[in-house]
């Protein structure tokens, strides 16, 4: 580039035309500094436009993939964080913080959720804590519109106290309030952006009309907008889930009680076979037992004299002649004749019976059973001797079963115990724990019923036990033994026959009384069947009694 | 010679982290646990004492030098923006680096000066390859300065002198350097470099000449009063829109420089030695060297095509003088009016892309943007506007 030079004045010859050319050059020189200093004034110009132009243009490249990534993102925080650093990164600004409605903090509050620029281990303990009134003035700035909330450094505070506040609040200077995810009952969350003091000369400046007024505002949209879906999203996944749950808690709960069902099912067909069986055994013997007693008897001719009565058996037809004792006419007649064992026949009659009565009880049982299932069981409360109700008990066992072959000892309390409840039921309950204890006990063991009082002087109660040494139960039954149809042997080979039904008959009759049962045991050492009854149904007792797990002294409690 | 390097870089605007993130990065491209020496260029939107603060503590509290600048300089990167950090670690057996600094330099350059020259010691090392200083770019003396370094050296060109001035964000307001655990103000640090190695610089500015000669025909030290026996102020309105002379300064001056005419031995470098007028008061302009009454000069602008076209040359110039070596310690000091201020982004990242792919491309690079560089020129030190210097030890 060459040199401009200004030729000097130095007056020559032709000294008019010299200084015509000198004052041309002059003029020319000046015009030529006038284009230099437009030249630097449009080149200046030109490059405050192209530095605007290309932040611009790199501001809405990054808002559109910002836009994207938020699109992809399905976690609250981690799109407020991603704001956040894009508001200090890209727009340049020191400060930005985004407050929502805590979850656990308390409702009308707005806490951060998200900051960034705040690095200083004072200013992360601060704005961490801040807390903004979903009321405060400031926020009634935020219009139907959307209208956002300017404050620069020449802002003289027009809301009193409140801008101070949240200057104060969240370490700023200069600031912007955006709404946030607006809501029908009001403000949800907004984003503050601004710079301090000391830190705004190096950021993008906070103004009413600033240059990144437009991306700001697209930028603030675009969340609200993301964020409002976001939340749409996650509560319809915890309806899902919710709903997931329920549907599996139902799912068990119809797996559970079809199991049951099923379980009832094979329980109850298990029952059918059992009791078929039971009560085909006692039938065979009723119907051909009486078979084979008849088997004994037949009939033959007899004659019989018209005149003395006297009675001949003949083979041949007697009816012509004459009475050898008097002479009268012989009229023949059938008579039946035992020709079999008297004494066998009488054991074959005891045999029906027991089968009968055996029957009878079984039907009784299936009978007792139905009744108690369908509620139909009505109790019939009267007074009651404890002693009383002992003795029917002993008496009806020796009735029903007679010498047991075991030792049966009935202990009643010292004085007599008078009590209120259906003595039939309680008997039944007594009778149907003996029987078992009997059915389970080998011939030469024993078996203990007893009776005392027990529970409190508020709270008095007869405890009633069972016990045996027979065969025990095994542990693992124990829980399951008073539910009906159950058997401690539930195979098809079971040895000690039943229905199954006495100790689930004896368990509701038990609570139909306001009391309860329980049963200890050990395998070959035998079992005890305990239960309690309040005295008086009167008193308020929890339907059923907890399971008695001891006796428990009398005026005392278990 | 082993001479590692490591060079890091961070725009994260907290400072601790940018600071922790730029040094572990050096520390892990330079494959070393622990550096010898560190150098750290920062811009001035960071809280400065937290930034050298995580250097340090990154860094197992190496020896350190460095300033602020306008923009960071890195391997095919520039970033001209208030976040950013580069830090180059050092380790060698053979090279060493000691650095010492002080402050005063506008009360009295010269006093500042040979504080640091007692601390350095450096005239007594025989082995000194160069010292590289970072001074305040809003209150530099630069003659007055060296002079003071030197002071106990043969001659103020004695050991080359490179390097430049802290900067700002153009508000010529506030700059920063840092020696050790010390942010500072008003003052210089000066590393010394010492041990067996071959060192190669070069400068060039891209400023041509406009109008008129000019005259200074009045001067004190740095300050010019009068040009062409007219108050200064108006002689350089005339280069100058109405806007433009209300406006502000910083954004006036960015497109006019003092072109002085460069001495005879500077001929392979140019015509025109370029200072550029950081400040001004209500009587005189300020340049970054003491200016005497008479001196010619004209008024100058930067020109896209010089400076591309320098930059190349430069770099051709290193390359042949390494014949083919790759340079373990690359700095580049570019003055801040050859960024974005003339350049588009993409093109300014090409410049620089080409230059040091001309210079090496395995070379780790790093750098600054300043308000004035350091240089020799012709053996003499010299300060420069709207400069680039290159320094290549190898």
């Amino acid at each position: 580039m060459e040199k401009f030079t200004l030729k000097t004045n130095i007056r020559e010859d032709g000294d008019d035309v010299a200084d015509k050319d000198a004052d041309a050059l002059r003029n020319e020189n000046q015009n030529l500094r006038n284009q230099v200093r437009l030249l630097m004034a449009a080149e200046s110009k030109l490059y405050t436009l192209q530095e605007h132009l290309n932040n611009q243009q790199q501001i809405y490249a990054r808002l559109a993939d910002i836009g994207r990534q938020l699109n992809t993102l399905l976690k609250i925080d981690e799109i407020c964080k991603i704001l956040v650093q894009f508001v200090v990164y890209e727009f340049n600004f020191e400060r930005c913080a985004i407050l929502l409605h805590g979850k656990s903090g308390p409702s009308g509050v707005l806490l951060v959720n998200a900051h960034e620029g705040y690095y200083e281990n004072d200013e992360i303990a601060a704005i961490e804590t801040a807390k903004l009134q979903s009321d405060s003035p400031a926020l009634k700035e935020f219009g139907e519109d959307g209208r956002h909330l300017c404050v620069n450094s020449e802002h003289e505070c027009a809301h009193g106290c409140e801008t101070c506040n949240i200057k104060q609040l969240y370490l700023v200077d200069e600031f912007y309030l955006f709404p946030l995810m607006r809501k029908e009952e009001g403000i949800a969350g907004c984003i503050l952006v601004g710079n301090s003091k000391q830190q705004a000369r190096y950021q993008t400046r906070v103004a009413p009309d600033g240059d990144m007024m437009v991306p700001l505002t697209n930028l603030v949209r675009q969340a609200s907008i993301t964020l409002a879906n976001v939340n749409s999203y996650n509560a319809l996944e915890e309806e899902r889930a919710r709903l997931d749950i329920a549907v599996a808690e139902r799912t068990q709960e119809l797996s559970t009680a079809l199991d049951a069902a099923n379980e009832a099912v094979r329980l109850k067909g298990e029952f059918l076979a059992k009791v078929s069986h039971e009560l085909r055994t006692p039938l065979n013997s009723i119907v051909n037992v009486p078979k084979a007693l008849a088997a004994d008897y037949r009939l033959i001719d007899v004659y019989v004299c018209q005149n003395c009565s006297a009675e001949f058996q003949s083979d041949d037809d007697e009816s012509a002649t004459p009475c050898p004792e008097c002479g009268g006419s012989l009229s023949m007649e059938q008579v039946t004749v035992c020709e079999g064992d008297a004494s066998e026949h009488l054991r074959f009659l005891n045999l029906v019976q027991q089968q009968g009565t055996h029957l009878l009880h079984l039907v009784e049982d299936v009978l007792n059973f139905s009744r108690v299932e369908s509620g139909k069981v009505k109790l019939d409360y009267q007074p009651i001797s404890v002693h009383h109700l002992l003795h029917e008990v002993e008496q009806t066992i020796l009735l029903s079963i007679g010498n047991t072959a075991r030792c049966i000892r009935y202990s009643k309390p010292d004085v007599e115990v008078q009590m209120f409840g259906d003595e039939t039921r309680l008997k039944q309950v007594l009778i149907n724990l003996i029987n078992n204890a009997v059915k389970f006990t080998s011939h030469g063991g024993s078996i203990d019923v007893c009776a005392s009082v027990a529970g409190s002087e508020i709270n008095p109660l007869v405890h009633f036990e069972v016990a045996d040494n027979g065969i025990g139960i095994p542990s693992e039954q124990l829980d399951v033994i008073f539910e009906s149809f159950r058997q401690v042997d539930g195979s098809s080979t079971r040895i000690y026959g039943g229905t199954g039904l006495g100790l689930s008959i004896a368990k509701q009759l038990v609570e139909l009384h306001g009391g309860g049962i329980s049963v200890k045991s050990e395998i070959g050492k035998g079992s005890v069947f305990l239960f309690d009854i309040p005295m008086n149904p009167a008193q308020t007792f929890p339907s059923p009694l907890p399971a008695p797990t001891e006796k428990s002294p009398e005026g005392g409690d278990a | 010679m082993s001479l590692i390097t490591g060079v890091g870089f961070s725009t994260h605007r907290n400072p601790r982290q940018a600071g922790m993130e730029a040094a572990k990065q050096a520390l892990e491209k330079a494959g070393i646990e622990e550096a010898d020496f560190v150098f750290l260029f920062a811009t001035v939107g960071y809280k400065q004492e937290s930034l050298l603060a995580s250097v340090r503590e990154a860094t197992g509290n190496a020896p350190l030098s460095g300033c602020s600048g306008e923009g960071v300089i890195i391997n095919g990167e520039v970033h001209e923006t208030n976040f950013g950090v580069v830090v180059s670690v050092v380790k060698s057996d053979e090279i060493t680096f000691s650095n010492a600094h002080a402050v005063g330099m506008s009360k009295d350059a010269d006093a500042m000066g040979r504080e640091i020259a007692d601390a350095l010691k450096h005239h007594e090392a025989d082995d000194a390859l160069t010292l590289i200083g970072f001074a305040d770019g809003l209150t530099l003396n630069f003659d007055a300065m060296l002079r003071g370094v030197m002071y106990r050296c043969e001659s103020v060109n004695a050991i080359p002198f490179v390097g430049g001035t802290a900067s700002d964000d153009w508000s010529f307001s506030a700059t920063y350097q840092y020696c050790n655990d010390t942010v500072f103000q008003d003052g210089a640090v000066v590393t010394l470099v010492r041990g067996e190695a071959e060192i190669y610089n070069g400068s060039r500015h891209g400023c041509v000449p406009i109008g008129d000669e000019r005259t200074v025909t009045k001067a004190e030290a740095n300050r010019i009063l009068e040009i062409d026996n007219r108050p200064a102020l108006e002689v350089i309105d005339e280069y100058l829109t109405v806007e433009e002379k209300q406006g502000e300064w910083s954004t006036t001056n960015v497109y006019l420089a003092i072109g002085v005419k460069a001495p005879e031995y500077m001929n392979k470098y140019d015509d025109y030695l370029i200072r550029f007028m950081p400040m001004r008061d209500n009587d005189a302009v300020y340049v970054p060297t003491e200016i005497q009454p008479g001196t010619k000069f004209y008024m100058t602008r930067r020109d896209h095509d010089k400076i591309a076209s320098g930059n190349q040359r430069l770099a051709e110039e290193i390359h042949e003088g390494l014949k083919g070596r790759v340079p373990r310690f690359m700095l580049q000091i570019e003055c801040i009016g050859r960024g974005k201020v003339i350049f588009e982004d993409s093109e300014k990242q090409k410049l620089l892309k080409n230059m040091q792919e001309a210079v090496s491309k395995e070379a780790n690079w790093f750098g600054l943007y300043t308000y004035g560089e350091f240089g020799p020129v012709g053996g003499v030190n010299s300060f420069h506007n709207y400069s680039l210097i290159l320094t290549a030890i190898v």
